[in-house]
């Protein structure tokens, strides 16, 4: 394919704004699929996707495109995820292109996830295409949506496509829009191999399959590769595009997008974001490589039957080999045994491979409460970093603790503002600015802990908003603040899973409200069992679950023993879900507890 | 020997629902008495075909429900002489039939005790008239006091349901009710904690707040209080929830007990008959057409492993205040339970909830209330 009818863009959106859909029709519009051979939303292919409505994994898709100037282009769609916390994944897809189309739903206008990501993709010099989409919905507002485009963005509202991906109208003006507006990818045929890795999965078959973006030069089938990393050398034993299903081609020419096998077996040796050239001719500097993704929530994950230690730390390194974000260090609860303590991107982050590993590892796993990385400064003239709260040195030893701050850009209708105000208040958010986004909607600017985002900010911000807030932050820097580590002592034993850091003024309302909680959680045992919450030898709450005195079925006659039975089996089940600290035992969501007061 | 079985016969009717219960049973079915009855017969002559050719016999018969006597005295006739022709009866069987006060006259229990019967078994549950209507009870204790004096005058034994927990209930209510009854001279006596069943009208007034149960802790001074009444008077403690003057337990749920195997006949009935346990459809028009049709009505088939047998054997065994006896045991699976159940046993005894002898395992005085946990201990999940 002639460099020039190539043309390698990809979509952004905020979710719900209809960019699988759109991606849908384009694949159908141009053949790629015919409608019957069509999942819903074909480029969301693990199931956690569909049902969650997001894209979190990206993915990558070739449609020949026959424009209104006769010529056939080859239009490669790399689908990027929506949410904040995939950042790391957009930058990954941007990288690899030269356009974006940028999706607004005509009745919601911007959010600020779908801020974020425009700025990202603007800092990587793509052109953008805006896509008022929905443009049927009785209550679209296309006027309004082209308004914000000029005033938030500075892109000309009346370049906008419009559309409305479910009724099919404006799907050819968009592939026309990315023929003419979005430039074909640039570099040179003729220059040393310099191919982008910007995802990769593993295949029990073949090994790591990587998938590339062509920047320089061309692959072919059994040319020998290096990787600029660590210059290992591997031999092409195929290379292909998506189309959608992966395609097998002799060749990946200048500006393609693609995948390669190369019998990599081990999946570190394929980084995303890493350069490959040519192992006979390479290129001298490696492309510039991504931003890099940082870990901002821990939580330790912990097998419910410590048998599963080994398969849990198999998993893990299955899916780190194309989330690099994700990260995994082993630690020891006194209470939990053996688990890990793994780093994410943010809460959905986390929720997602908590869910993974369930699903598609068969995992039964306890999740502590997530945390944030905590830097603590110490009298010995030492600084520490701390991912797990239950590791706080004792206060004697301590000069001050830091905390990550975050820049939240909240963007909320205006009749929200003050709930919203009062939240980032109470959560200790510092103001810095309002600007309002035309008449009816502010973006609200905050400097706020990350660890009360961790919290529960997101959910009270959908809860006091009706859900027509939306979050985006990104890290600011670190701050000291008055911290303290507040421990859960059951049946008088500290359970170091459940130790939390708090702001000190909070520390005791959070005590009580988790002793509270775990009230509720754990079961009743043959004895009374205290629960205390504790900030150094200080007891600051106080709870009793009282004794089970009485479990019996009094009739049990011919009809009942089947049932009977099946109820002690159950209850069984039940216990083998629990851990056992000290004497009593400790179901799985009491790990989660703090998170779930009030 | 020839082996003996228990056979349990179902009657789904009733005169009204109770609140709390959620039997197969009630006031207005689609298939009338009469025409049950044919179906049940039926089932009586397939049955009583199979325990002929396998040389078992019949040692106990239990007719249930429902209210077995809201049938007619004609009807309870037909019944007891269907199982008289085809039912091979071992000599001195013990025949119970379950009776409901306002569903028993003279002529009724003429017609039982003619047909054999030999032991009743009386839901009287309370004294209170106020809480005899508010459980849905169609009788008074008045009523009660009447049917328990007529079947006392026909039978060798009378055996009294009580019920415990009840709303609005007090201890010192419950005590009143159990030393009231002591009084009768029952031979065998019944105390039941309410248990809420999902789905009942019982669990919807709890849910409304319309009515409040006693906390868990009164719940268990009653059961403890009736308990030390009963054996002031002289009757024996023999089972969870079952208390026996002396040579009074009842034949037909020790079987259910000792996990020997029984046979149920009717709707919904359940059997545990050759390693097997089955449960009848519970679908009337199902049932009786299947019959009609001269087959077995359609039933769930478990079969039961050996391990399962004997997880089965403790979980029933140990309801028995005389326990588990190790010899018995050991006859039956050729296994010493104390080395098959060492760890849970060990556990157990640690926590108080059971003791051991040289002969037997049962539970202590501490694991009464609290016997859920000892059975759960002994039940290592599906086959």
């Amino acid at each position: 394919m002639q460099q020039s009818q190539i043309r390698n863009f990809s979509i952004i959106a905020h979710i719900d704004h209809g960019k699988s859909t759109l991606a849908d029709r384009l694949l159908e519009y141009t053949g790629a699929l015919a409608k019957r051979e069509m999942a819903e939303q074909v480029l969301d292919q693990m199931d956690l996707e569909r049902e969650r409505g997001i894209t979190i994994k990206l993915q990558a898709v070739r449609l020949r495109y026959l424009a209104k100037d006769g010529l056939e282009y080859s239009l490669n769609l790399i689908d990027t995820p929506g949410h904040v916390d995939f950042t790391y994944e957009v930058s990954r897809s941007l990288a690899a292109c030269e356009g974006a189309l940028l999706v607004i739903d005509a009745a919601q206008g911007i959010e600020a996830q779908t801020l974020a990501n425009v700025f990202l993709a603007l800092e990587n010099n793509l052109e953008i295409i805006p896509v008022i989409n929905k443009i049927d919905l009785p209550n679209a507002d296309v006027d309004k949506a082209k308004r914000e485009l000029e005033e938030i963005i500075g892109l000309a509202g009346e370049d906008a496509v419009l559309t409305s991906a479910k009724a099919g109208i404006g799907i050819e003006e968009v592939l026309e829009a990315v023929v003419s507006r979005v430039p074909p990818p640039s570099g040179d045929a003729a220059a040393p191999l310099r191919a982008l890795i910007f995802d990769s999965h593993y295949d029990a078959y073949r090994g790591v399959v990587a998938y590339v973006r062509v920047m320089e030069g061309q692959i072919n089938e059994r040319m020998k590769i290096k990787m600029m990393s660590n210059g290992k050398v591997f031999e092409v034993a195929e290379v292909g595009a998506f189309r959608p299903r992966m395609t097998r081609v002799e060749t990946l020419s200048v500006g393609e997008v693609g995948y390669l096998v190369a019998g990599v077996k081990n999946v570190k040796d394929t980084r995303v974001g890493d350069t490959i050239t040519a192992a006979e001719r390479p290129a001298d500097q490696p492309l510039p490589g991504y931003r890099r993704a940082n870990p901002m929530v821990f939580c330790g994950l912990y097998p419910v039957d410590s048998a599963d230690y080994e398969d849990l730390r198999d998993a893990l390194e299955k899916l780190n080999l194309n989330d690099a974000a994700l990260t995994y260090e082993p630690e020891t609860s006194a209470a939990l045994g053996f688990g890990f303590r793994c780093g994410f991107l943010g809460l959905l982050h986390m929720e997602i491979i908590q869910e993974r590993l369930e699903r598609e590892y068969q995992l039964t796993l306890i999740t502590t409460a997530p945390n944030v990385v905590y830097r603590v400064n110490l009298h010995n003239g030492a600084t520490i970093s701390i991912d797990n709260p239950a590791l706080l040195p004792s206060s004697a030893e301590i000069i001050s603790v830091e905390e990550p701050y975050v820049t939240a850009r909240v963007i909320v209708p205006n009749q929200y503002v003050g709930q919203v105000m009062e939240l980032c208040q109470e959560k200790r958010g510092v103001f810095v600015n309002m600007e309002y986004l035309e008449a009816s909607r502010a973006v609200l600017t905050y400097e706020m802990p990350l660890s009360e985002i961790v919290f529960d900010f997101f959910d009270l911000l959908k809860s006091r908003t009706r859900g027509y807030a939306s979050l985006d932050y990104q890290l600011l820097g670190y701050r000291v603040s008055k911290l303290v580590k507040v421990d859960l002592l059951i049946n008088g034993e500290a359970v170091d899973a459940l130790s939390f850091i708090s702001h000190v003024e909070r520390a005791y309302q959070r005590g009580r409200e988790l002793t509270g909680k775990l009230r509720e959680i754990i079961p009743r045992q043959m004895f009374e069992v205290p629960l205390q919450a504790t900030i150094g030898q200080k007891v600051i709450a106080r709870e009793t679950i009282k004794a089970m005195r009485k479990n019996v079925l009094d009739k049990c006659y011919g009809g009942d023993i089947t049932r009977k039975r099946k109820l002690l089996e159950k209850q069984k089940a039940g216990k083998k879900r629990m851990k056992q600290v000290g004497n009593v035992e400790i179901p799985q969501e009491a790990f989660m507890a703090v998170l779930r007061i009030n | 020997m020839r082996m003996k079985i228990a056979v349990y016969i179902h009657i789904p009717y009733c005169k009204s629902k109770c609140i709390y219960c959620d039997f197969l049973s009630s006031p207005n079915l689609a298939v009338s008495p009469a025409e049950y009855l044919r179906a049940l017969e039926q089932e009586l002559a397939l049955r009583s075909h199979e325990l002929r050719e396998a040389g078992v016999m019949a040692d106990t018969v239990y007719i249930g429900g429902g209210t077995p006597t809201v049938l007619s005295a004609a009807e309870l006739s037909a019944l007891l002489s269907a199982c008289r022709t085809h039912l091979p009866l071992a000599s001195g069987t013990e025949w119970t039939v379950e009776v409901n006060p306002g569903t028993i006259d003279l002529p009724k229990a003429a017609v039982l005790r003619a047909g054999g019967v030999n032991r009743i078994s009386l839901g009287v549950q309370d004294t209170c008239d106020d809480r005899l209507a508010l459980l849905g009870r169609t009788h008074t204790f008045a009523q009660a006091r009447q049917a328990f004096s007529l079947c006392k005058k026909f039978f060798n034994a009378v055996s009294v349901d009580v019920m415990l927990g009840l709303p609005g209930q007090k201890v010192a209510d419950s005590a009143k009710t159990v030393r009231e009854l002591c009084a009768w001279q029952p031979d065998h006596l019944s105390l039941y904690g309410l248990k809420v069943e999902a789905g009942t009208r019982l669990d919807a007034l709890l849910e409304q707040g319309a009515a409040t149960l006693p906390a868990e802790e009164e719940a268990l001074a009653m059961m403890q209080q009736g308990r030390e009444i009963l054996v002031a008077h002289g009757f024996n403690h023999y089972e969870l929830a079952n208390f026996a003057k002396p040579g009074h337990q009842c034949r037909h749920n020790l079987s259910y007990w000792e996990n020997r195997p029984y046979l149920g006949l009717g709707l919904g009935a359940h059997s545990y008959w050759q390693s097997s346990r089955y449960c009848n459809t519970a679908d009337l028009p199902l049932y009786q057409n299947s019959l009609l049709a001269g087959m077995l009505p359609p039933a769930t088939i478990h079969v039961v492993q050996k391990r399962e047998e004997m997880e089965d054997t403790m979980m029933l065994g140990l309801r028995l205040t005389g326990g588990v006896s190790f010899k018995e045991f050991q006859r039956r699976f050729r296994l010493d339970l104390r080395t098959l159940f060492a760890a849970e046993i060990q556990g157990l005894r640690e926590k108080g909830l059971i003791e051991c002898d040289a002969e037997t395992i049962r539970l202590s005085k501490r694991g009464l209330p609290l016997a859920n946990l000892v059975f759960a201990e002994f039940i290592t999940g599906s086959p």
